[in-house]
């Protein structure tokens, strides 16, 4: 009964997921399973009626009228109870899984949120995304549909079988030997496909992310005249993915066909012995006919439940790689509580090492302290750790050894909105939302006076940019990289950190791409507003460097050099 | 030549200017001085709203595009870090061998990043994991673009966020490369101008200024104050 091993494996895993529902999901099942058997006993009901009307009628030659008015009511009354029951359970089963698709989809976002930034690091985009679009649609059918399908008509099977049993041990024990056959001939094939499928979602999952890639490379595809190499690179996934698609089709398509040889050579097997039997008057007619009728009735839920559970081994694949994602461990988030502060944003790192891949350490036991009131520079080689610094500071990651601290708290154990607040960083590549350069710059900030606006974006030298534009600060952005300068996108990004009024302004690079005359007025006028907050530059730019408060050299993930002010 | 821009800005503005086969010029200008622009419809991607590009005598719009990006070499940060092997990104077409790919590595600088990845030239990267810096990203960029052998490489805005030693060492492997070939530098500071034979100054849109860097020293006040800002301080403004 490999069949059903492998689907009560699969429900239990989708049941351990369903939770506290899981108990009326089994009363649901307990429901149907009753509802089924009283609507699939009125044939032996009629089997019974017929045969005692064939000895009466041998024996006196009148049949009671009141008797068979009797069992006509009874079977009207159990089709009643079957559809009042049927649709109750129906109904339930419905609630559940809506509920349940909905919790997984809020808890797949909420997720997402939670689970450490390398997780997502190490993830293909695209393979995110189908996760989050083909694999969440085909577990929401899984709850929905599929695993409502597979119980009832699994349940409708087994009643069937039982009836079976009652009505002709002898022709239904014959009937029971023949239906491992049927389903040993159709696991044989699910377990060959099985693998198809895996290839299949991996095929296509691949595709997905050659899609992502080619969207938003297109730019670049075009300019190094690579559309031909692109296309049959594309185009070789492509055809993976058809032979995959192509194979575990067919594969799961021979066993629908199968499932009907073998239940219709069922039926013929039966014919043939029930008459035998008939024959030796070892059975009756009306039993014989009720038992025929069973064979038929039992040949829909049957092949019901393999083509179902085709689909459910599909969709169990996707249930996996979703609860792949929601059993990544939480990355550890400290409550949210007012106890914390940060009143001026010293920042201490001590002996701090750390690596984005075990065993390739980027920061090797680095100590440093960045004072408040002052810009300090982080100077070094390209890929010395200084990016990687300011990921430490914003609580990013977890550093291997060692603390970062800003005002003597572990940054770590800073809940996040304290740190959202109070450290700041404009990145080399800074983000650019869909929406006016006004929403761009004010952010959360809803509160800001038009004065207070006006005057960071002058400081940032946004000013001189918006109004060279016909929309000013109504023009529409996004992030696209043509669509803004990646200057004027650090710009942007930099009016809305100073907006954000942190103790700990982190600019990476962003005055890089600014031609020196601005540039210099930027950094001007940055430094005169500095406010006894802790501003950490990272840059390359001599001239820029030379005018900090303080320098920290690093190479190589060490510090070499601390050179305060004079 | 003039181009409107999407957002309605005229960013440039009747430029009229050449650039002789095997020349290195350097286009200068503030942000939003029209440089990038300019390039860009080099590249056709932007059509000029009046006026004409043409490359190698090609109209650039009125050639099969392909063929004009074939003579081009681009580098700049809108190039996009292909989710693939560091070796695709080098070199997508597979013209080349690895030894050929490491020694160009090895001689900007490039080669501890790819010694430190866990698979070498084998190693998946992407735009969006933390393989590699903003300015290793560039550096692979930059080699991609010097691998490709064409006619014209344009380098734009691509030197910001590597150290002095980077860049000095990633101009010396553009000038082996490069040599007999034409190159276009679009920069923000000068420190491209004195190797070039020529610099375009720009400003709002139009050409303020054309000449050796010597000339545009001697005679203009923009290109003055680019240079010696950030001077009399410690190093350049780069």
């Amino acid at each position: 009964m490999g069949v059903i091993a492998y689907g009560r494996n699969a429900l239990s895993r989708l049941e351990e997921y369903i939770g506290a529902d899981k108990v009326s999901m089994r009363k649901c099942a307990v429901l149907s399973l009753t509802a089924t058997f009283f609507l699939y006993i009125i044939p032996y009901i009629c089997g019974q009626v017929l045969d005692w009307m064939i000895s009466s009628t041998e024996g006196e030659g009148q049949i009671d009228l009141g008797t068979i008015l009797d069992v006509c009511t009874l079977v009207f009354l159990l089709v009643v109870v079957w559809y009042v029951m049927t649709s109750h359970s129906k109904q339930i089963m419905s609630k559940i899984s809506l509920a349940t698709t909905k919790r997984m989809r809020v808890e797949m976002h909420s997720k997402i949120m939670r689970v450490p930034i390398s997780y997502i690091d190490e993830m293909p985009a695209g393979d995110l995304s189908s996760r989050f679009t083909s694999d969440l649609t085909a577990v929401s059918k899984l709850i929905s549909t599929d695993y409502t399908g597979f119980v009832v008509h699994i349940t409708m099977v087994i009643a069937v079988l039982v009836l079976m049993m009652f009505t002709s041990p002898i022709l239904g024990l014959i009937y029971l030997i023949m239906l491992p056959l049927t389903i040993t001939i159709g696991r044989w094939l699910t377990d060959e496909s099985e693998e198809d499928f895996a290839k299949q979602k991996e095929a296509v999952s691949e595709l997905n992310s050659q899609m992502s890639d080619l969207i938003t490379a297109q730019k670049t595809i075009k300019i190094e005249n690579l559309d031909e190499s692109v296309l049959a690179k594309f185009g070789q996934s492509n055809d993976e993915f058809t032979k995959a698609f192509i194979r575990s089709q067919t594969r799961s398509g021979m066993i629908s066909p199968l499932a009907s040889i073998m239940s219709n050579s069922g039926y013929l097997i039966a014919v043939v012995l029930g008459a035998v039997l008939l024959y030796n008057n070892t059975i009756q007619v009306g039993m014989f006919l009720t038992f025929m009728i069973y064979v038929r009735m039992v040949n829909s839920p049957l092949m019901m439940t393999v083509t179902i559970f085709d689909e459910i081994r599909s969709e169990m694949i996707s249930l996996e790689r979703i609860l792949d994602i929601l059993q990544v461990e939480d990355e550890e988030v400290p409550d949210p509580d007012d106890r914390f502060e940060i009143p001026d944003g010293r920042a201490t790192f001590k002996d701090v090492s750390f690596s984005y891949v075990k065993g390739k350490e980027v920061l090797h036991s680095v100590s440093f302290e960045i004072r408040p009131g002052e810009i300090t520079a982080m100077v070094g080689p390209t890929a010395s750790g200084k990016t990687t610094v300011a990921n430490l500071l914003m609580g990013f990651y977890k550093a291997d050894s060692g603390t970062v601290e800003i005002d003597g708290q572990d940054v770590r154990s800073l809940p996040r909105d304290v740190l959202g607040r109070s450290v700041c960083a404009v990145m080399q590549n800074p983000w650019i939302f869909d929406g006016t350069i006004r929403e761009n710059v004010i952010y959360n900030r809803t509160d800001l006076s038009d004065e207070d606006f006006y005057d960071v974006c002058r400081i940032t030298g946004l000013d001189d940019y918006v109004r060279r534009l016909p929309d000013g600060y109504e023009t529409m952005v996004g992030d696209d990289m043509k669509n803004v300068p990646l200057a004027q996108r650090r710009m942007i990004s930099l009016s809305r950190a100073i907006i954000g009024n942190p103790k700990l302004l982190i600019l990476d690079e962003a005055v890089a791409g600014l031609d020196p005359i601005t540039g210099q007025a930027v950094f001007d006028r940055l430094k005169s507003r500095i406010d006894g907050r802790t501003v950490l530059i990272i840059s390359h730019n001599e001239a820029l460097i030379s005018q900090a408060d303080a320098i920290i050299d690093i190479e190589d993930g060490r510090v070499v050099q601390y050179r305060a002010s004079s | 030549m003039t181009y409107v821009d999407s957002h309605g800005r005229t960013s440039v503005d009747g430029v009229d200017i050449s650039v002789d086969r095997g020349q290195t010029v350097t286009i200068v200008g503030m942000n939003g001085s029209g440089a990038s622009d300019l390039v860009h419809m080099a590249l056709g991607f932007s059509k000029p709203t009046s006026g004409k590009v043409s490359i190698a005598g090609s109209d650039v719009f009125h050639t099969d595009v392909r063929v004009i990006r074939d003579k081009v070499s681009y580098a700049g940060i809108a190039i996009h870090v292909f989710r693939g092997t560091m070796r695709y990104n080098l070199d997508p077409l597979g013209d080349h061998t690895d030894e050929e790919l490491l020694d160009i590595c090895g001689r900007i600088g490039l080669n501890r990043l790819i010694d430190n990845m866990p698979d070498g030239l084998d190693t998946v990267v992407s735009d969006d994991n933390s393989m590699m810096s903003g300015g290793q990203r560039l550096l692979v960029i930059l080699v991609r673009c010097l691998l490709r052998d064409s006619e014209l490489y344009i380098f734009d805005d691509c030197f910001f966020s590597l150290d002095r030693e980077t860049r000095v060492k990633a101009m010396e492997v553009i000038r082996e490369r490069c040599a007999g070939r034409t190159v276009i530098f679009v920069m923000h500071d000068v420190s491209t101008c004195a190797v070039s034979d020529e610099v375009v100054l720009m400003d709002r849109g139009k050409v303020l200024d054309l000449g050796t860097h010597e000339e545009l020293l001697e005679r203009s006040d923009l290109y003055n104050s680019i240079c010696s800002v950030g001077q009399g301080r410690k190093g350049s403004w780069a």
